[in-house]
């Protein structure tokens, strides 16, 4: 079988070879056909390249312009909101503006009433209410800087209301010129006007009203016709107190007692000093000239811390020195019980007054941090008042306190030189009576 | 020369006023504690500073006779009680009664002046106190430039109370504190004197 397809094979080729020439024909139309194709293709290929470019140019172009596009809108859009922002200030500071108008305007319009004249306010046209408002105060200062005559009535000291003239100097006084009486006129209450009690002023009065101005004016200055100028009250001794709460009171109390007790110790001292040199010398002197009994004798009847320290030491004469320096001690020891009466209770005192105005200044602070934490630091009124409270009682514990400082030690310093001197005056009899003996 | 001083007066005025009402007492504090510093001082002048033994021997012989200062004079007291022939315990018990005026000088004014230098800073801080109640004061009625107070017046005020009160607390401190050293050495030396002749007479 396969001997036979071989064979077919063979014959095939060799017919093939046969036909030779006509298939060269045939492929080289091929190729001229085909390479036609190639060219026109190539043609199509450049064509498409070059309206691509085009179209990539021309969109980029597009792209430029939308851009520069969105730059100026940004640019419109800030100027914009900037316009918004500036036109909004301006809105707030007109309506501010139009609050501090309104509120000048009722300002005005109170501070005007009490002169009877009405201010009226238009909303709308600020400019028009605020020439009115200064138009009227300006005449009203006019008014009120010069001397006017007017028709009116006022009461006499005996309370009888009078008709007449009445001469008002500015806003703060007024005379009244009647036919039975004239002169310078003081609030009454209730804007009525009455005639003060100075005789002198009738002169002044007539000549206001007669247009003239006298060379000296006698005047009863008022604030307004229903209220005298009033003096601001100065604080007195005891506000200063009151104001430093309990505790500055205690402090006070603890003063005066201690001042007090400075006052007897010093009726003390002064008594115990005058007795001791005049009593030693006489002591001395009696000593030296009748002896010891006599010497007791007359000490009986003298009294007084030095002439009890004199008779115990007179008593012991004979005794050895040592003993009667002991006594002496002894005496001067029961002595000074009464010559220091009272020094330690001044000193305390005194220690304690400043103490005493620490606590208060710890008191007050305290007030003074409730207050913050009750209304906030925003008004130093309220802050001032508890810490002026807080250094007044230190004040008072000072003032208390540096007076009796002084004095207290001045009078320990006294009593002890009147101890030195007892001492002294016992042991100079002693020296004195043993170089006689 | 007298403009200057005038000048000078006007500005002390102006500063005691300007420390309110407790300058005035300060002051007069200044002058009492200077002048009680000024006592002691001379209260402790020694006649000379030669050392005690050597005093008792030249007055004891004569070379010197008239005392000149605190421990010269109590050295002739004692030489006299001794030369009157009261010697041992008797004479040195006359000799400290002789003495005890010169203690009582040594000792005068010392309590003064401590109590002074104590007191003296306080009444600084009493003007201190009153200058800053002025102050919250007129942070209270609002009137805080007023003339004559206000909030300026009132610290100026708390200030200068302070600075005289040290002025004066403390310069008194120093020279009191000196001056007390003194006349403890002063007593010591009395008691020296004591000793010394009464126990050279004793041992006679």
């Amino acid at each position: 079988m396969k001997r036979i397809v071989l064979i077919l094979m063979m014959a095939v080729l060799s017919l093939s070879a046969a036909t030779e020439t006509e298939l060269q024909r045939a492929y080289a139309k091929e190729i001229a056909f085909l390479k036609a194709q190639k060219e026109m293709l190539q043609q199509r290929l450049s064509q498409v390249k070059k309206e691509d470019a085009a179209r990539v140019s021309s969109a980029k172009k597009e792209i430029a312009s939308l851009q520069n596009d969105v730059l100026v809108k940004t640019q419109t859009s800030d100027r914009l909101g900037e316009q918004l922002f500036r036109s909004q200030q301006n809105a707030e500071n007109i309506s501010d503006d139009t609050a501090l108008l309104e509120s000048v305007a009722l300002q005005g319009q109170s501070s005007l009433a009490p002169y009877g004249i009405k201010l009226a306010i238009d909303k709308n046209d600020y400019p028009a209410t605020l020439n009115q408002l200064f138009a009227e105060t300006l005449k009203l200062g006019r008014n009120l800087s010069s001397v006017n005559v007017t028709e009116g009535s006022f009461y006499l000291k005996d309370g009888t209301e009078q008709k007449g003239k009445l001469v008002k100097v500015g806003n703060i006084a007024t005379y009244g010129v009647a036919e039975g009486a004239s002169g310078v006129l003081v609030p009454a209450g209730g804007d009525k006007l009455k005639l003060w009690d100075a005789p002198a002023s009738a002169a002044t009065a007539t000549a206001l009203a007669a247009g003239q101005m006298p060379a000296s004016l006698e005047i009863f200055v008022y604030e307004n016709v229903s209220k005298e100028v009033e003096d601001k009250a100065d604080k007195g001794v005891m506000d200063v107190i009151e104001s430093g709460g309990i505790i500055g009171w205690v402090i006070v109390v603890m003063g005066l007692f201690a001042l007090l007790l400075v006052v007897l110790r010093g009726f003390f001292l002064s008594g115990a000093a005058s007795k001791t040199l005049p009593v030693a010398k006489e002591t001395l002197v009696e000593l030296q000239s009748k002896g010891v009994e006599a010497t007791l004798n007359f000490l009986k009847s003298r009294k007084g811390a030095a002439a009890r320290v004199m008779k115990a030491t007179v008593r012991n004469l004979d005794r050895d020195r040592e003993h009667v320096e002991d006594i002496v001690a002894e005496a001067i020891m029961h002595e000074s019980e009464r010559l220091d009466r009272y020094g330690s209770a001044i000193m305390v005192v005194a220690a304690v007054a400043p103490l005493l105005g620490l606590l208060g200044t710890v008191t007050g602070m305290i007030a003074t941090f409730d207050i913050i934490t009750e209304f906030g630091t925003g008004d130093p009124k309220l802050l001032s008042g508890g810490i002026s409270i807080a250094l007044v009682t230190t004040e008072l514990g000072l003032i208390v306190a540096i007076p009796l400082l002084l004095l207290g030690n001045m009078l320990n310093g006294w009593a002890e030189r009147i101890k030195d001197g007892m001492e002294q005056s016992a042991l100079h009899l002693i020296n004195e009576y043993n170089k006689q003996k | 020369m007298q403009p200057a001083l005038h000048n000078l007066f006007d500005q002390f005025l102006v500063y005691m006023q300007s420390g309110g009402f407790v300058m005035w007492p300060l002051f007069v504090l200044v002058i009492v504690l200077w002048y009680a510093l000024g006592y002691r001082f001379h209260a402790i002048k020694r006649g000379s500073q030669k050392s005690v033994r050597v005093l008792i021997r030249k007055f004891d012989s004569g070379k010197r006779e008239i005392p000149r200062g605190l421990i010269d004079g109590a050295i002739v007291d004692a030489l006299k009680i001794v030369n009157e022939g009261y010697r041992g315990t008797i004479g040195r018990e006359l000799i400290e009664d002789a003495f005890f005026s010169y203690y009582q000088e040594l000792k005068k004014y010392r309590k003064t002046v401590n109590t002074i230098v104590m007191v003296s800073p306080l009444i600084g801080l009493l003007g201190t106190v009153a200058g800053m109640i002025e102050t919250f004061d007129s942070l209270g009625s609002m009137t805080l430039y007023s003339q004559g107070g206000g909030i300026a017046g009132g610290i100026s005020q708390a200030l200068f109370t302070t600075q005289l009160g040290l002025v004066v607390a403390v310069p008194g401190l120093v020279v009191g504190r000196l001056i007390d050293r003194r006349s403890k050495i002063m007593e010591l030396e009395l008691e020296q004197i004591k000793d010394i002749v009464c126990s050279e007479e004793e041992g006679k």
